[in-house]
Order: C-alpha cells, then sequence, then structure tokens
C-alpha cells in the first residue's frame, strides 16, 4: 500500500500532496570477482550448502577471517568448520577426490633418449 | 595456482533448471525471462527467490514468486525487492510474495494468490502490478494495487484497502474495507466492506438482492465529486485519482480505515428501483439518469472517473 506524507492510502498517487506512488527499481546482482576474496579454501568438515555445478567456480558467502571453528549441525551430526551458503563448484568428479601423496616416476625405468634411438629410423634427422 | 586461475570470477548460480522445475535463487538478475524453449518446458514449474530481478516475462505450469527479504546487493545496496520486467503466465497456479513490482499482468489457467503488503522497514512489503490479472480463482491480499482490470472465472476475494485501477468482474466477489476498484461486474453473489470506492458511475450486480451484502454504503464519485467542495486543495493536474483515493472520504492507519471528514460524497443506490434496470442475469445500478437519451451531455463528467484522470 503506497505510503506518503506520513499516511498510507489506496490509488497512485497521494491525495494530500499528488506525488505518484514511486518504487526504487532493483539495480541488479553482478557477481563477484574472485581477485576480492583472496585464498578461498575449502576443508574438510566444512558445510556447503548448493547444487549448481559448473567449471572452477566457487560461489555463494565466504566465512569470514575471523571465524574460528565453527560447529556446523547437519542431519544430527556435528563437524567443526566454515558455512559457505550457495553452491561449490567443481569441473569434474574427480577434483572431489584429494591426495596428499605426489606422484613419483622411477626415472631408472626410463630408457636415455640415445638408448632408444634406432639407427635405421627413417625419422631421426 | 597460475594468475588466470586466481583472476576467475566467483559466479552465482541463478537459474537452477530440471526437465520439470526452474529455480532462481533469491536476490540475483536474470537478464531474460523465465520461458520454454521447446516443447514441455511450458509445464515445468517456477519458482523464483524474493528480491530478485527478471529482465522479461515467465511462463511455466504454477509459478511461485517468494516474499521479498533483506538482501544485499554486490554494489552494497539493499535489493528494493522482486521486479519482474515482463508478466507471469500461468498453465496452473500463480503465488505472488509481497515486496513484488510486476511490470505487466499475470494470467493463469489456475488460481492465483496475492500476498498482502504488511509494515515492515526493513523488508520491502509493496505489491504492484501494472497489468491486469486473471485467473479461475483469485484472492488479493490487503494493501495490493493493481493496475489493470482483474477477471476472475470463479470466485475473487480481494483484502482491505486494495487498489484496482480499472475493472473487476467475477462471479462471486468478497471485498473487505477502504478498497477502490474502477468498476464492477458480478454476478452470483458481492459483498463489500465500509468505505469503498467505485469509479465507474454504472456497475452491474446480482438481481437477487439478498446475494449483494454491503457494510454502508459504497461511493460514487459521479455526480458528488464534480462538485468537491475542497476543489481548490484538489485542483492540479492529478485531481482526479487525487479524489478517487480521497482522505476526506477515508482514512487509513495501518490496515485500519476510518470515516473522513466530508460527507459531500454520493453513494450507489443498489435498491432504489429509479436508479436500477434488471437484465436476464445482472442488475444495472447507475448514477446516470437511466430514462437519459442524451448520454454525452453526462459521458464526460462521469466517465473522467472510470479513466482514472487519463485522457
Amino acid at each position: 500500500m503506497p505510503r506518503c506524507c506520513n499516511k498510507t492510502h489506496v490509488g497512485w498517487i497521494c491525495p494530500i500532496c499528488g506525488v505518484a506512488m514511486a518504487i526504487r527499481t532493483h539495480m541488479g546482482n553482478e557477481p563477484v570477482s574472485v581477485k576480492k576474496i583472496e585464498n578461498v579454501t575449502i576443508v574438510q568438515g566444512d558445510l556447503i550448502q548448493g547444487s549448481v555445478i559448473k567449471d572452477s567456480v566457487v560461489m555463494g558467502n565466504v566465512a569470514s577471517e575471523e571465524t574460528t571453528g565453527a560447529v556446523v549441525s547437519e542431519g544430527g551430526e556435528t563437524a567443526p568448520g566454515d558455512i559457505i551458503e550457495d553452491s561449490i563448484v567443481l569441473d569434474s568428479i574427480q577434483q572431489l577426490t584429494f591426495e596428499d601423496q605426489e606422484i613419483k616416476i622411477d626415472l631408472s625405468s626410463i630408457p636415455s633418449t640415445e638408448a632408444a634411438k634406432d639407427p635405421h629410423d627413417l625419422f631421426d634427422i | 595456482m597460475v594468475d588466470s586461475e586466481t583472476q576467475a570470477v566467483l559466479s552465482r548460480s541463478i537459474l537452477e533448471e530440471t526437465g520439470t522445475t526452474v529455480r532462481m535463487h533469491k536476490g540475483q538478475e536474470l537478464e531474460s525471462g523465465i520461458l520454454p524453449q521447446k516443447g514441455g518446458q511450458q509445464h515445468r514449474s517456477i519458482r523464483v527467490g524474493g528480491s530478485s530481478l527478471i529482465k522479461g516475462s515467465i511462463l511455466g505450469k504454477d509459478v511461485i514468486i517468494e516474499p521479498a527479504e533483506e538482501i544485499l546487493l554486490s554494489d552494497g545496496i539493499k535489493a528494493p525487492g522482486t521486479e519482474i520486467h515482463g508478466s507471469v503466465n500461468s498453465l496452473g497456479s500463480v503465488t505472488l510474495g509481497s515486496g513484488i513490482w510486476v511490470r505487466g499482468g499475470v494470467i493463469a489457467l489456475g488460481d492465483v494468490s496475492i500476498e498482502s503488503f504488511s509494515y515492515s522497514d526493513s523488508i520491502p512489503q509493496h505489491v504492484l502490478i501494472e497489468g491486469g490479472v486473471s485467473g479461475q480463482n483469485i484472492t488479493i491480499g490487503d494493501g495490493v494495487v493493481i493496475l489493470g482490470p482483474v477477471l476472475a472465472v470463479g470466485s475473487l476475494t480481494i483484502g482491505n484497502n486494495v487498489t484496482i485501477r480499472d475493472h473487476v468482474r467475477a462471479e462471486d466477489v468478497k471485498m473487505g474495507d477502504g478498497c477502490l476498484i474502477g468498476g464492477l461486474q458480478v454476478k452470483n453473489s458481492f459483498s463489500c466492506g465500509a468505505l469503498t470506492t467505485i469509479a465507474s458511475p454504472q456497475i452491474l450486480l446480482p438481481i437477487n438482492p439478498q446475494m449483494v451484502s454491503v457494510d454502508g454504503l459504497i461511493r460514487s464519485p459521479y455526480p458528488g465529486c464534480n462538485d468537491c467542495p475542497e476543489q481548490n486543495f484538489f485542483s492540479n493536474a492529478s485531481e482526479v485519482p487525487r479524489k478517487l483515493s480521497c482522505h476526506y472520504f477515508a482514512e487509513r492507519e495501518n490496515n485500519q480505515v476510518i470515516s473522513g471528514t466530508c460527507d459531500s460524497w454520493t453513494p450507489f443506490s443498489l435498491f432504489d428501483l429509479d436508479k436500477t434496470i434488471e437484465f436476464s442475469e445482472l442488475k444495472l445500478v447507475s448514477n446516470i439518469p437511466l430514462e437519459s437519451v442524451n448520454l454525452d451531455l453526462y459521458a464526460e463528467r462521469a466517465s473522467i472517473w472510470e479513466r482514472g484522470g487519463e485522457m
């Protein structure tokens, strides 16, 4: 209901002052650059509420730095961590698995370039 | 991590779509409408979060626009409410939450429900629909402003202090206190509260008087307000719409409406045989003399109210 001159009124123009009903228009909501939010890190125990999945995009409200191990309860369980109230987005299922071990390659099992060369290799120019 | 990765954009999920549903998150901006892109998608149920902006129309089965919320947008300002630049079209039902501005109209095959305005300093509460509203059964909450006509195939329930600038038509109409409507055509039953204004000088009501229930009298701006005792106060470009919502006729305190100081307004004489004509299904109640053959004599002075001051 329109409100003007300290009173509510029906209609679309204030009967007292003649000013038309006005509504502030929506200015939209732009995405926020990651550059403004440095070091977004998600660790075990964080609760992420959301559903949209796209490539390499993270969204939602990031917990403040002052958060000190907030307790999150979901489904009767309690887990320490921060909360993101919208979606996290990963580019593949494989990214959901994190390994602490680095991939190690045994270089001794690979023959040297000279040893692997065939003397009759037509492409060895 | 390389620079290109750190410069990625923190994106928001605006829409989540499945074969049967569309969900738009609250506080988001959609550059287009929510329309079917291929056959069958017109049957999707659509739910739009509060304080969102849709720069187009919506078409789906059941459409729900959630009430506006107190949300900060990316530029730090508070979202002014939900805004839909187009119309809301439904093959099922439509539910509109408060804090919404629809620049088009609302059309539904099923029922339409529009939530009441309520008082809040922090959450947008306005409900403004610039177009018309049509559906099977329509419920309009308190304080809603609709600038187009309201057409219900079945029943129409209107709360207190509702504005409908254009005509109202339904089989059954139940209206609260302090409403302002442009015109009225009701066939089966009609009831309304106190201090109602109907801009049109002629209305159509059920023939059976027992199906008409009015709390007090209904104000007809014509002819009383043509000779307004407060003419000097209202004399400016928006004279007609100001008089329609006249505070000398009725004043409002929150959602309560009380009688104003003016007693020069004219009512409809709903049961005066000299001012009514019965047709096969409806009864015409007119403040224009029924024996008049020179309608031009009355047209200008009477129709200015129906037009709401528009030329």
